[in-house]
């Protein structure tokens, strides 16, 4: 009879074992995966190939822009998952900084006020479930995930009866025209590269990715948050002062969510729309990536610099999405999702444990 | 019941567990496997028994050569395990756990068990849940278990408290070789208790088998002894040295006002109220039975959970209330029975002492506590059991807190390291620090302590140590009363 | 409304969830945080809607539905059961991979409205198709008593201590997950067969009804029993929010959604904190991995 046997590793991989592991599943399950979705739904291999891998593409600024998003986020949750909460709530707290920046941008035009607006209501969406994971040990994962839809259907009756939108299509009134982020303007080599993401957040990205760096892993701040997403008990044991690292992380995070979603509306539309399918994803206002960046933060694995590789594979896979249309679009984005993250946990486990298939018991 | 290992190697990462053993045991005769701490023995049980699987060699069990097994084959084969926690359902009854395994109903279940209590004469009270029992009634019913399920071959891993206190269970186990023809395992560190019962005995030590010998005097004591813990070392030596010492040094301190307190202290309904303190330069320790409130004693001393009445007093402020890093930023550092508790395994050394705020110069306290590691970058999770102990006492050593208070310190160091450890805590306790320890081995708190209470259902009870050191049978009878 | 069609209705909705709840019951007592019931819901409604639209036979369709309910818990089997994997994070990778999935398969006939099931006459199908939810769960509370259910807790208990009794704590467990996707693909497939709900099947006819389901039941203690009223509580759910659009108030169809959602989580947190003080309730090893050999515990 087979069975299948699984012991934990004693020792953590090696840098570059985990860097080559996980990027060769990585794309691997994620172009077979796609491949056989695309099959089954009849979309031509070739064309998605031609569309999405020639040469403009591979380095668009579209790529670009999607690559430091997904690693703004990405790094949010990388703090989150170190910290011991894993947050499946992106979704819902990267909207609701949208809505944040947006709201207050009608009454005081200044984007440092809406930022700040925007980053208190993604702590708040991520104290909620944090708390009762630390104090009470209530699943973070289901409540933060839960809250994705109720932050989700807020914003659609927001939308639809607050603002009284187009009713074919309901949307909120652009943002105020004062509010912008500044890009790379000329016609030099970086324009070509930049033109469509800002300053502000590459060099928000640059920073976090270093600080991070040093913080979690050379330096004491680091070392307690990490000692609280081990276990609550050996944190207090080592004598950490809980509710103040818990808070320092989630500053962090929410701030990066809250730079990531000006991003988002300030780059993009500029408008928040109706949410259709507030279920999973793809036609929400940030397309998912509020679960697939978590996919990143569990393989990056408290590494930072780590997270712009696997951003820039990832944001490949949205381009193939949005080179789609109609429901089949939907499709590849939900199926995108699913598998971004269970590469995420399929090398998580071939890393930190040893999985031995035999087929016989006897000799 | 013929059963034969054949170069059984099992590695954890890196470290060898066990190196190409070789062994045999057959129905009738009882075989021992002595070792000290980490010598491999439990692990090698776990194999015969089918929860490890060996990374190589041959397990034959009545000739029949199998790659491992598991413990559904050993169950059916009549191979059983008595574990030292024994591992049984903890929120079922004994009944219904014998349930799971038998596969019939409540009342025959009950017939069974009452007829084999009588017959072999081990008696349990059954309908009781499993976490209520002590290790010892675990222990038995899980013999009564096996011996329903007509076990042929059963071992027993560190049964020390039968081996050395129940006469009636070791009357058990001849009975069970010679007129049930029934095979026995015994695995221990208790050389003398061992010598009384075997037929044969192995001996172990880093994974390998040392030695075998085919018949048992009780002469073989001393060689034994050098043999489990090395020929070449002095460490038996140092053992013998330091038990006597201890007995005839006595510092004289003046003992002003108390620096901890408990008063009237409840961490359990079914356990009395605790009333304890601790001096400056004081090594207190309390003694209770592994799993009958310890560790809601440590819980609640280290504010982890609220006590269910009383206060905690510690330099005369009360500090029932206080979260644990208040209680450590004042000076009192915890270190908890399950050492994962006090440490992240997948921590490097050097980010343990960041996280304990010990720079540079930590490295001297490390190496005076000799714990053997790589380099600074190294894994917590290599280093072995003992190692991590000696690693945290090294963490005292750094920090210099005023009180320690500690559940079971003395973990799986072995006899040299426990020798070491005895020798930092007393000069540790002569610069006026204090030690609350609560121990579930009662001859490790006999050689230690200064004062010593016992802790039983009425709660807690001060004994005289000169009294209990003369006559240690007194501090056994007031714990299980 | 006529209150008899509105009590048949909230029966009818509630019977569809008290299946999926029964399922969810059995997998957490085994030790399994089944999330993946969303996925299988979603697929055996699309697989239940294509065979009966191709077969004209609605009770092939709702045995296919059953089945394709499976498949995910097959892979959740794999993940989270044999591997050490994140059970919820696996669960919410299955969901979206099979809602992808249900997508392709609901897009692959034309869009009809399907024939339903019908026993007499639709309100004495909806009256089966209650009756039948609440004899298995009664079914369902009598094997909980027997050895079955001590084999099924002993998994979500202690599967270490139940593996060294010689019990196999992952073929329990993934029995629990089966009878779950089982049990998911029956609810799956009455959302579009059973005769009140809608006869068109459309891309996000489950709403998130699985994930709401894993919410809800540490409110049913687990218990079979229980979970009739709380299956039935959560189908008056849309009813009641229906009432409240239609009496005038400030209530929009999207603050009607979220209410579902509001509700379980409030639920599911008071819950929580309820059932972590009174120990014995909450299966001890729920949510937990099986790794042996763990050299440090």
């Amino acid at each position: 009879m087979i069975s299948i046997y699984v012991r934990r590793k004693i020792q953590d991989p090696g840098v570059f074992k985990m860097l080559f592991l996980s990027l060769g599943l990585f794309v691997s399950i994620f172009l077979i995966g796609t491949m056989i979705i695309a099959l089954v739904g009849g979309l031509g291999i070739k064309e998605l190939l031609t569309d999405v891998f020639n040469k403009d593409l591979l380095l668009s600024p579209i790529l670009i822009r999607y690559t430091v998003i997904i690693s703004l986020i990405s790094l949010a949750l990388m703090i989150n998952v170190a910290s011991g909460f894993t947050n499946l709530g992106g979704e819902g707290q990267i909207t609701l900084g949208m809505l944040g920046l947006l709201l207050a941008s009608i009454y005081l035009p200044d984007l440092s006020i809406g930022l700040v607006i925007s980053l208190l209501l993604i702590f708040i969406w991520q104290m909620i479930p944090y708390i009762l994971k630390i104090y009470r040990d209530v699943s973070d994962v289901l409540t933060s995930f839960i809250m994705n839809f109720i932050a989700l259907f807020m914003i659609n009756h927001i939308v639809t009866y607050v603002f009284r939108g187009d009713i074919a299509r309901p949307r909120s009134p652009p943002i105020n025209e004062k509010l912008s982020l500044h890009y790379v303007s000329g016609d030099n080599f970086l324009s070509l590269l930049f033109s469509r993401v800002s300053i502000e957040s590459i060099v928000t990205l640059l920073i976090f990715i270093i600080l991070l760096y040093i913080v979690l892993l050379r330096h004491r701040i680091g070392y307690s948050i990490r000692m609280i997403g081990y276990s609550v008990k050996t944190a207090s044991l080592s004598g950490v002062k809980i509710p103040i690292y818990m808070i320092i992380s989630v500053m962090i995070s929410s701030l990066l969510l809250s730079i990531a979603s000006a991003e988002m509306l300030l780059g993009g539309e500029r408008r928040i729309y109706y949410n259709d399918y507030a279920k999973i994803g793809m036609s929400s206002m940030s397309f998912g990536l509020g679960y697939t960046a978590l996919g990143i933060a569990l393989l990056s694995n408290g590494r930072s610099y780590l997270i712009l590789i696997y951003s820039y594979l990832l944001s490949i896979g949205y381009m193939i999405v949005f080179t789609s249309y109609g429901y089949f679009r939907l499709i590849l984005g939900t199926a995108v999702i699913g598998l971004s993250l269970l590469s995420a946990l399929l090398t998580d486990l071939l890393l930190r444990y040893e999985v031995k298939i035999s087929w016989s018991q006897r000799r | 019941m013929f059963i034969e290992l054949d170069k059984i190697n099992k590695f954890f990462g890196d470290y060898k567990a066990l190196d190409n053993v070789s062994m045999y045991f057959r129905s009738g005769e009882i075989v021992s496997i002595l070792g000290e701490n980490g010598a491999g023995k439990t692990t090698l049980l776990n194999i015969v028994y089918g929860l490890y699987r060996p990374d190589s060699g041959i397990i034959s069990i009545d000739g029949e050569r199998l790659r491992y097994i598991t413990p559904r084959y050993s169950i059916n084969k009549g191979i059983f395990l008595v574990q030292q926690f024994p591992r049984l359902i903890e929120t079922m009854t004994g009944l219904e756990n014998l349930v799971l395994l038998l596969n019939e109903r409540r009342e025959d279940v009950r017939k069974l068990l009452d007829e084999y209590s009588d017959r072999f004469k081990i008696y349990v009270d059954y309908n009781k849940k499993v976490s209520d029992m002590t290790l010892i009634e675990r222990q038995k019913l899980y013999t009564l278990m096996s011996l329903i399920q007509n076990a042929k071959m059963i071992l027993l891993d560190e049964p020390n408290t039968l081996l050395t206190n129940d006469l009636e269970y070791i009357n058990f186990l001849r009975r069970f070789s010679r007129e049930h023809e029934g095979g026995v395992v015994i695995c221990s560190h208790k050389i003398k208790a061992v010598l009384d019962i075997s037929d044969r005995i192995y001996i172990m030590r880093r994974g390998r088998v040392l030695k075998e010998y085919r018949s048992v005097s009780k002469e073989y004591y001393d060689e034994i002894l050098d043999i489990m813990f090395g020929h070449n070392s002095d460490t038996s030596t140092v053992y013998k040295s330091v038990e006597k010492s201890n007995r005839d040094e006595e510092i004289s301190r003046e003992f002003s006002k108390d620096l901890f307190k408990t008063k009237d202290l409840v961490v359990r309904d079914d356990i009395g109220a605790i009333d304890l303190s601790v001096k400056r330069g004081e090594i207190v320790s309390i003694v209770t039975i592994a799993g009958r409130g310890d560790k809601e004693l440590f819980n609640v001393l280290a504010g982890l959970t609220h006590p269910l009445k009383g206060s905690i007093v510690y330099d005369g402020e009360d500090i029932t209330k206080k979260p644990t890093y208040e209680r450590i930023s004042r000076g009192i550092l915890y270190i908890p029975d399950n050492r994962l508790e006090i440490i992240n395994p997948r921590y490097k050394i050097r980010e343990l002492l960041g996280l304990w705020k010990i720079n540079s110069s930590g490295v001297v306290c490390i190496d005076k506590m000799n714990v053997v590691y790589r380099s600074l970058e190294s894994q917590i999770s290599e280093l072995s059991g003992g190692n991590i102990t000696r690693l945290l006492i090294s963490i005292i050593l750094c920090t210099k807190p005023h009180l320690v208070i500690s559940h079971n310190i003395f973990n799986g160091l072995d006899q040299r390291g426990y020798a070491h450890a005895l020798k930092i805590i007393r000069d540790l306790r002569q610069e006026r620090m204090s030690f609350l320890m609560i121990l579930n081995d009662y001859e490790e708190a006999l050689e230690i302590s200064d004062r010593i209470y016992v802790l039983n259902e009425e709660g807690s009870k001060e004994i005289s140590i000169e009294k209990a050191r003369l006559e240690p049978k007194i501090l056994w009878r007031e714990l299980v009363s | 409304m006529v209150p008899e069609t509105l009590i048949l209705q909230i029966i009818g909705m509630g019977a569809v969830l008290i299946y999926s709840l029964l399922g969810e019951i059995i997998s957490e007592r085994s030790g399994i945080v089944n999330l993946s019931i969303e996925g299988s819901i979603a697929f055996s409604a699309a697989t239940s809607y294509a065979i009966t639209i191709a077969y004209h036979n609605p009770l092939i369709g709702l045995l296919f539905g059953v089945l394709s309910g499976i498949i995910p818990s097959i892979f959740m089997t794999l993940t989270s059961v044999y591997m050490p994997l994140n059970m919820i994070v696996s669960g919410i990778v299955f969901s979206s991979i099979f809602s992808a999935a249900s997508i392709v398969v609901g897009n692959s006939v034309p869009r009809l409205p399907q024939e339903r099931l019908v026993f007499i006459n639709e309100n004495t199908t909806l009256m089966i198709i209650f009756l039948s939810a609440v004899s298995s769960a009664i079914v369902l509370k009598l094997f909980i008593g027997r050895r079955i259910g001590l084999l099924i807790r002993s998994a979500g208990e202690d599967p270490y201590s139940a593996y060294s009794l010689g019990i196999n704590p992952w073929r329990i467990r993934m029995f629990g997950l089966i009878f779950s996707g089982a049990m998911g693909g029956l609810t799956g497939s009455l959302l579009t067969l059973s005769p009140m709900i809608s006869m068109i099947w459309r891309e996000n006819i489950t709403a998130g009804t699985g994930f709401i389901i894993v919410a809800v039941t540490p409110s049913t203690l687990w218990d079979p029993i229980i979970a009739i009223f709380i299956g039935i509580f959560f189908g008056s759910i849309p009813l009641i929010s229906i009432y409240l659009q239609t009496s005038g108030m400030m209530f929009s169809a999207e603050l009607a959604s979220l209410l579902p959602y509001l509700i379980a989580l409030s639920l599911y947190i008071i819950f929580r904190i309820v059932l972590a003080k009174r120990s014995g309730l909450v299966p001890r090893a729920l949510g937990k991995e099986i790794v042996l050999e763990e050299r440090y515990e």
